[in-house]
């Protein structure tokens, strides 16, 4: 089984590519002040988004038409959250990772960290598959992961993307074990932070040590 | 227009509803208070403590019961950093009653100001665990200690202000509201205190990049 060291002096940013918003969680650390005084990495993480609704005990009718709204209500929020993030990234409605290029995307991101890659070379493999085209697929990623010399150093081939689905799910499982509930996360100093938007409580963590 | 959904109940509507009123305070954007009574059973189930902490009952999955605590780790994060205490609930309230008197104290509040002591005091009285929200009669106490009239309140909760309520979140559920804070500008809505920064940048006419989503932490705004 695979299990990942990680610095707790370091900033472990979780994503999944699948969602846009990790995607602009990876923006959102380019400019972001402290990057210089701490080392910040990326790890995927492939868990369905959290639905908690799905264990609650069936009820009376009006209870579960009040759950079958909300949950409605919810959806609708989230596809007006995703135009949103498209937005931010430059990208229209249609945008899609497909599971293939997930699934390779991920793989580099995990092959990355343990090379000890830093966030730019991070940042230059994700905006660069951004650039390709709507539809991201795991060919579309291969062509950007030859395009920047990574497979060489990633070490990476092909033919073993489905060989490498276990260790995504044995990662998210050691994710999952130390808080991360769902992407994207922030883990700084042995504590899970759901949602990129903790930075500002992170960078205030740094100034007073 | 901006109208924002709060629910007393809600920890993260606790620690947001101070940033909230700077909207209004700071930068001028009348805000429309409303509430949404969240039914937290329908998505994380229920559970009931004793006075010690103990749960007594409950029907909480595992799963749950993570969110539920990683909810509350988060929330109490960001009330200690504004020196506000923040005391789990020992049951899930219906507070229904107290979203009925926010209605009511927004329309006869002489001053917002009042309206903004008396949703601090009911906000801040609960999360001690000093509020009974479910009681008439301490909002009442609440409603005067605010300076609103309290005149006719009592039957507004029972009726008309029932039926405003009652409505209000049905209506919301339509517009794709389903938890708090949520801010609705236009036909837009956000949910969660992170998007300030993008409702704001909305409501100032959308100029430059969208913002990134970002907790206030106080005391890095100075």
């Amino acid at each position: 089984m695979m299990v990942l060291s990680l610095d707790e002096s370091e900033l472990l940013v979780v994503v999944n590519l699948e969602d846009p918003e990790s995607i602009v969680a990876l923006y959102s650390l380019l400019h972001w002040p402290k990057r210089a005084m701490v080392e910040v990495r990326v790890l995927p993480f492939l868990k369905a988004p959290l639905n908690t609704a799905t264990d609650v005990p069936k009820g009376a009718p009006a209870f579960e038409a009040y759950k079958a709204r909300r949950a409605s209500a919810r959806r609708r929020y989230q596809d007006q959250e995703n135009v949103r993030n498209l937005e931010r990234l430059g990208r229209s409605g249609g945008w899609e990772m497909t599971d293939s290029g997930a699934l390779l995307g991920h793989d580099i991101l995990i092959e990355l960290f343990l090379r000890k890659a830093s966030l730019d070379r991070v940042l230059e493999f994700v905006s660069e598959v951004l650039k390709v085209t709507q539809k991201i697929d795991a060919r579309v990623v291969n062509q950007v992961v030859g395009a920047l010399g990574l497979r060489s150093d990633s070490g990476f081939e092909d033919h073993d993307v489905l060989t490498r689905r276990p260790r995504l799910i044995e990662l998210s499982e050691q994710l999952e074990s130390q808080g991360v509930l769902s992407a994207p996360s922030l883990l700084f100093r042995g504590e899970a932070y759901l949602g990129y938007g903790h930075l500002p409580q992170i960078e205030s963590m740094i100034a007073s040590q | 227009m901006l109208s924002v959904c709060i629910d007393f109940k809600s920890p993260y509507a606790f620690v947001a509803h101070a940033l909230i009123w700077e909207l209004e305070t700071k930068h001028g954007f009348l805000i429309d208070w409303q509430p949404l009574t969240l039914n937290i059973g329908s998505f994380l189930g229920t559970a009931e403590k004793s006075e010690q902490g103990t749960v007594v009952a409950t029907n909480r999955s595992e799963k749950q019961w993570t969110v539920v605590k990683a909810a509350y780790r988060d929330a109490r994060r960001y009330a200690v950093n504004q020196q506000r205490m923040l005391r789990g609930p020992l049951k899930i309230w219906d507070s229904s009653l107290a979203g009925i008197s926010l209605i009511w104290a927004q329309q006869r509040a002489g001053e917002r100001a009042d309206l903004k002591h008396y949703m601090d005091m009911v906000f801040t009285q609960f999360w001690q665990r000093k509020c009974d929200l479910e009681d008439a009669k301490v909002l009442v106490e609440y409603l005067k200690a605010a300076a609103i009239s309290t005149v006719g309140f009592t039957d507004y909760l029972e009726g008309e202000g029932r039926e405003n309520h009652d409505r209000l979140q049905s209506q919301l559920l339509d517009l794709g509201v389903f938890g708090v804070p949520s801010f609705l500008v236009e036909d837009e809505i956000f949910f969660g205190r992170e998007h300030l920064d993008t409702v704001l940048w909305r409501l100032k006419g959308s100029h430059g990049e969208m913002p990134f989503l970002r907790f206030p932490w106080l005391p890095e705004q100075g």
